[in-house]
């Protein structure tokens, strides 16, 4: 990777923007913010452009930059600002209920403080594993299984109290290894 | 069955368009960072900064020469102190589990020492273990906001950065600085690496030791930089930089006549600029800057015969020649010591006698120099937010 090469640098946003973009979705839940989050983060990968060496590094470096600078932005600015996403009432059975437990979830997911938010799509959506994430977010490892037991606690709530007993949040393999 | 929660996040990230992202803006102020990261080293850069060389060096500018578009954000804090394990923060009580001996306050939380010199951040309610101070007796955590750093014990000496809001963190061991390591002090107690923290300004670090004085965003992974030092100086201790100005003491000796003899005196020389070669004197013995640099509370020490020294306070336009003094009254003794916003400095106040004494800490108006009680009285053991282990 050439030194501070805008070419490269804009190769690597080409090729590696969309994923990070749904990434930065899912920790603010709001597709400009997202945007501003995404645009932010690799301005200062452009900075940091000649020790990232190659695109995985980059990307890695990307992804640690938009994790804590969500998080900081969430922490800095009340969360009044945030959007509120209306939790849809119960439909009946079949289909629809199953579209409105995925409403109740993503709200559940939004709703969750900032740093176990970010755990959780680190972990469960990137498939990160642990220490990987605990490098995102700069934290220990044990922070990170706390705040995941945490965040799936309070989701698993929500789904219940809603009927879905029944219902996994996540797959068996992955279960086994967050506990 | 992939789990509802892979599921709705896999079907909602699916869901949104490609982002429209503007990579030309994210060169150009991806370039503009970095002139301005140069620019704030660049007056004190010794020849091997080859990449700084063409740019021109900041003048000491007057009240109205900043660049806006450089201008940190001015965080407001109350003033905080710790007694025991209990930080009081203006009308918070913040219950710890460490017993505090050092305190320094971020927008995001607090970082402290308890007496071994353990180094813990608080943020959102958790107490984390971030290092252990190089030196137990004298260490002292150092902060901009929620830039925060120390020489930690770790490899015979380190420097280590966190950042509170972003939880980035850079260490840095002292023999990966430029010029000859200097040795660990076995002697000392709880080790010591030689080198001390000096000052931090935003993201730039300055530490130093024999060598000198050095500064670097760490954070960044930049490379540290040796400040060239002031001709005839036997030593420069660096006080505190805000927006580039760094606030520091230059110590030298001159020769002095007396009775047909020449000795040699050591003078202190309290000095602001943008490097530590061509700083304005200014007329005290320490200071406290205001976040943007514009301002600084000046202390200067008095001796009296027969009684303890003490301390005055009066402050200023650090560009200007006007200074006002802070003499709130009761006290003997008032030290400015941190900046609580743009145009508010905490001070420690003291009445001394013989049989009595008395610590306040205030709140004072760099504007009119007047001050209003805040704690009183500081109770016995408490430690102020300086960062110094107490």
């Amino acid at each position: 990777m050439p030194r501070r090469d805008p070419a490269a640098f804009a190769e690597f946003v080409a090729a590696r923007s969309g994923a990070l973009h749904r990434s930065a979705y899912l920790m603010v839940g709001e597709r400009h913010l997202a945007q501003d989050l995404l645009q932010e983060a690799l301005t200062k990968t452009y900075v940091a452009w000649p020790r990232l060496r190659d695109p995985a590094k980059a990307e890695a470096y990307t992804r640690k930059v938009i994790t804590t600078t969500a998080i900081s932005w969430y922490r800095r600015r009340s969360w009044q600002e945030r959007p509120s996403d209306t939790i849809p009432e119960a439909s009946h059975e079949g289909h629809g209920d199953d579209l409105v437990r995925r409403e109740w979830v993503w709200a559940a997911l939004q709703a969750l403080p900032p740093r176990q938010r970010a755990a959780v799509v680190l972990r469960y959506y990137e498939d990160l594993t642990e220490a990987q994430t605990a490098a995102a977010l700069g934290c220990a490892v044990g922070t990170v299984k706390s705040q995941v037991h945490a965040a799936l606690a309070s989701l698993r709530k929500t789904l219940d109290s809603h009927g879905g007993e029944q219902i996994d949040l996540l797959p068996g393999d992955l279960k086994v290894v967050t506990r | 069955m992939t789990g509802l929660l892979k599921d709705v996040m896999d079907d909602r990230a699916d869901s949104i368009e490609a982002p429209d992202l503007d990579v030309a803006a994210m060169v150009r102020d991806g370039e503009r960072h970095l002139v301005r990261r140069r620019r704030t080293l660049a007056g004190g850069l010794v020849a091997a900064s080859l990449v700084v060389a063409a740019l021109a060096l900041p003048g000491l500018r007057p009240g109205g020469d900043r660049d806006q578009d450089t201008a940190a954000p001015v965080h407001s804090y109350d003033i905080a102190y710790a007694v025991g394990s209990t930080i009081h923060d203006g009308p918070r009580t913040v219950e710890t589990d460490v017993r505090i001996s050092a305190l320094v306050q971020g927008v995001s939380g607090y970082v402290v020492a308890d007496r071994q010199g353990r180094v813990h951040t608080m943020v959102d309610g958790e107490t984390t273990l971030v290092g252990r101070l190089a030196e137990t007796d004298r260490g002292r955590i150092m902060s901009d906001d929620d830039v925060v750093a120390w020489v930690d014990v770790a490899d015979g000496g380190t420097l280590s950065v966190l950042d509170l809001a972003t939880g980035e963190r850079a260490d840095m061991s002292v023999d990966a600085w430029p010029g000859e390591p200097v040795p660990m002090n076995p002697g000392r107690l709880g080790g010591g690496a030689g080198a001390h923290i000096a000052a931090v300004d935003g993201r730039i670090v300055y530490v130093a030791d024999a060598r000198g004085v050095m500064a670097w965003d760490a954070l960044d992974g930049d490379e540290p930089v040796l400040l060239a030092a002031p001709d005839g100086a036997a030593e420069v201790e660096v006080i505190q930089v805000q927006d580039g100005q760094i606030l520091h003491v230059v110590t030298s000796f001159e020769p002095q006549e007396s009775d047909g003899s020449t000795t040699m005196v050591e003078v202190e020389d309290l000095r602001i600029g943008p490097d530590l070669q061509d700083g304005r004197s200014l007329p005290g013995t320490r200071g406290s800057l205001s976040p943007d640099g514009r301002l600084v509370a000046l202390t200067d020490r008095q001796s009296r015969p027969g009684s303890p020294s003490y301390d005055t306070t009066s402050v200023g336009d650090v560009a200007g020649d006007t200074w006002t003094p802070v003499t709130p009254p009761r006290y003997d003794s008032v030290i400015g010591y941190r900046w609580l916003d743009a145009d508010t400095f905490a001070a420690w106040a003291g009445t001394y006698t013989a049989e009595y004494a008395r610590e306040d800490l205030l709140s004072c108006e760099a504007s009119t120099g007047s001050c209003t009680v805040a704690v009183s009285p500081l109770p016995d053991g408490a430690v102020p937010a300086t960062g110094w282990m107490r």
